[in-house]
């Protein structure tokens, strides 16, 4: 329990720091007195005595300061000497303390902005296994017909083109579609209520080519084309991470 | 290397302070003037090490203190050993002179 004691003396000094300056200073000349008396006692005469005894105890500020440092509670205590002074000397001078407190906001603020976008551009890449190594064909948001896109670029592709696609691929570890547009659903998961879901159509080889694993149950293959879907359900929580909150769940279309 | 006049050994000043108040209650000056008189002026304590140290061992436990009036009738802090003092002094005691005679033996060699 010395840790215990240690602490509620340092609480009680720091509330009482007359008592404990007064009580140092009491020790002080007591030690003093005594030092004189001995000296007295060896010969000297009363004054000899008394200089000789303040000159080996030195400057008494300095004893005090060595016996503060003794104690943890001196360190709190010039923390908040010195925090109360910069206060002090801020008030003083309010238009220096008005300057740079807007740097210094300013300085953080501009940081922080920088540092999100990057964060969001550079930093945060997609939840999947290797994303620097995927290759989007198209910009994966067009929709229409396949042929004769006005400006002539290859945009949009069909099921048989990726079919025949993923069957002569010999440059890439895996090829997966993903139905260009987003279409919504109603289902029930599990007995409870219909409700409204967001889907996408993906062929079997989707996850196994971006690595991402089923938190239960499992994840697609080849061999569920166009016959199984997963169920994604994204609970709504505020300030919660979509990805860490997705359930997995298994539904025949 | 020779120890200066009145230089304590490091790390020895809280053992020669518990061994000196294991004998009575002492106020501050008592202990410094023990420990040289003891010694027979070998080591001079002053008060800027031995009031700190005193502080630190009143923290600790080892000590505690006690305002009473000296024989001329004075008030002074009497410090005095409390348990956890009394097997600290035993520890250390132990522990140097364990380490005493390995330096002896070593120095001998």
């Amino acid at each position: 329990m010395a840790w215990l004691r240690n602490l509620t003396r340092g609480f009680s000094a720091l509330f009482s720091p007359e008592r404990v300056e007064h009580e140092m200073d009491e020790e002080l000349r007591g030690f003093l007195e005594a030092s004189a008396e001995a000296k007295r006692r060896a010969g000297m005469t009363a004054e000899d005595a008394a200089r000789a005894a303040r000159v080996e105890m030195g400057s008494q500020n300095a004893v005090k300061h060595h016996i503060r440092s003794a104690v943890w509670e001196t360190v709190v205590e010039n923390l908040w000497q010195d925090l109360r002074y910069s206060v002090r000397m801020l008030a003083k001078s309010p238009a220096f303390t008005l300057v740079a407190v807007l740097s210094l906001a300013l300085g953080i603020g501009a940081n922080t902005a920088i540092f999100s976008l990057m964060d969001v551009v550079l930093l945060r890449s997609l939840p999947v296994d290797e994303p620097g190594q995927l290759v989007l064909f198209g910009d994966g948001r067009a929709g229409g017909s396949t042929d004769n896109l006005p400006n002539q670029s290859w945009r949009l592709f069909s099921y048989p083109f990726y079919r025949s696609f993923s069957q002569k691929n010999e440059v890439f570890s895996g090829v997966t579609a993903i139905k260009s547009i987003e279409f919504s659903t109603h289902g029930s998961v599990a007995g409870a209520g219909r409700e409204m879901m967001r889907a996408s159509l993906v062929s079997g080889t989707y996850f196994s080519v971006l690595g991402v694993n089923a938190g239960r149950g499992r994840m697609l293959t080849e061999a569920d084309d166009r016959q199984v879907a997963v169920l994604w359900l994204w609970p709504v929580i505020p300030g919660g991470s979509a990805t860490a909150t997705i359930q997995r769940r298994w539904g025949r279309l | 290397m020779s120890q200066k006049q009145g230089e304590m050994v490091q790390g020895t000043l809280e053992m020669l302070i518990l061994k000196t108040l294991a004998l009575e209650p002492m106020h501050g000056y008592g202990v410094a003037l023990r420990i040289e008189q003891v010694s027979a002026g070998v080591f001079r304590v002053n008060p800027g090490s031995l009031l700190p140290a005193l502080a630190r061992m009143e923290r600790a436990g080892s000590v505690k203190s006690e305002w009473r009036s000296t024989e001329n009738n004075r008030r002074a802090k009497y410090y005095m050993l409390t348990a956890v003092g009394r097997k600290a002094l035993t520890d250390e005691t132990a522990a140097w002179g364990r380490q005493t005679a390995a330096i002896a033996r070593i120095l001998e060699a």
